[in-house]
């Protein structure tokens, strides 16, 4: 299979797995170029021991995770940057704007992001993987390398986690 | 949707996001980054050799400063009638 190939091929998958994890369509745009200039430079080297996919799935949640690691480290800077010097540039955070998000489920769905990223990186990629990309554990296990036993107790964690935190908050 | 909703009901409007297709432009972006990476791109072997001699002019640097007594030099310069000092007007 070519690059270009791969690229028709996955292109959508990596674009809107990215916007689970970001919830930010420039952000997610940032990370797919990055996921496929991974992929690229590593094509020559792939040695179909997983499908496609599977290797195409592991590159996206690394680069997103990475991606989430990054601007956090970056705002925190900001933040220390601004009480020194003040410089208030960190409190432009960027608001939600999922393009897959219909208007009218808008609220809602921002609320509930906003505990599933303050999930643990493993139990967010169970859950956004189980419950918004929809792939059986089966899957979920070949992608994140655990037993589907594992798979099933981190989405279960993850679901008590984010009941907790929605109850929480009234 | 209510705050006294259940998980169910959470779950479930996580199942309503759409699908979204990929910005048409980003194949192009793609391969500028590509191409812009690997006209940045040094070789392994450079970046060995750039490194080992780095260490090397470390090592020797250390063993310079921690082995050299001065005298040699001190010598050299009397016998070249340079100044050993950074005295001006011989004061």
């Amino acid at each position: 299979m070519t690059f270009e190939e791969l690229y028709q091929e996955y292109k959508d998958l990596v674009f809107n797995l990215t916007l689970q994890y970001v919830q930010q369509a420039e952000d997610a745009e940032e990370i797919t170029q990055d996921v496929f200039v991974s992929v690229y430079q590593s094509l020559s080297n792939f040695k179909h021991q997983s499908k496609y996919s599977t290797w195409i799935y592991r590159i996206t949640i690394n680069k997103s995770l990475d991606f989430i690691r990054s601007r956090k480290r970056k705002k925190r800077i900001a933040f220390v940057t601004g009480i020194f010097f003040g410089d208030h540039n960190f409190s432009q955070i960027k608001t939600f704007d999922h393009p897959g998000v219909q208007l009218e489920q808008k609220e809602v769905l921002e609320k509930i992001f906003k505990h599933i990223n303050a999930l643990p990186d493993r139990q967010k990629t169970a859950l956004i993987l189980s419950k918004i990309e929809q792939l059986s554990q089966q899957e979920i296990a070949h992608i994140m390398n655990l037993s589907t036993k594992a798979v099933e107790s981190l989405v279960q964690r993850a679901k008590n986690n984010l009941q907790q935190k929605l109850d929480s908050e009234g | 949707m209510k705050s006294g909703n259940t998980m169910k009901d959470h779950l479930a409007a996580l199942e309503t996001i759409l699908r979204v297709e990929a910005p048409p432009f980003l194949f192009t972006r793609i391969l500028q980054k590509v191409q812009r990476q690997s006209t940045e791109y040094v070789s392994p072997r450079i970046a060995w050799a750039f490194t080992l001699s780095m260490i090397t002019l470390v090592i020797l640097n250390i063993a310079v400063v921690s082995f050299g007594n001065g005298k040699p030099d001190d010598d050299f310069a009397k016998y070249m009638h340079l100044m050993p000092h950074n005295s001006l007007y011989h004061e």
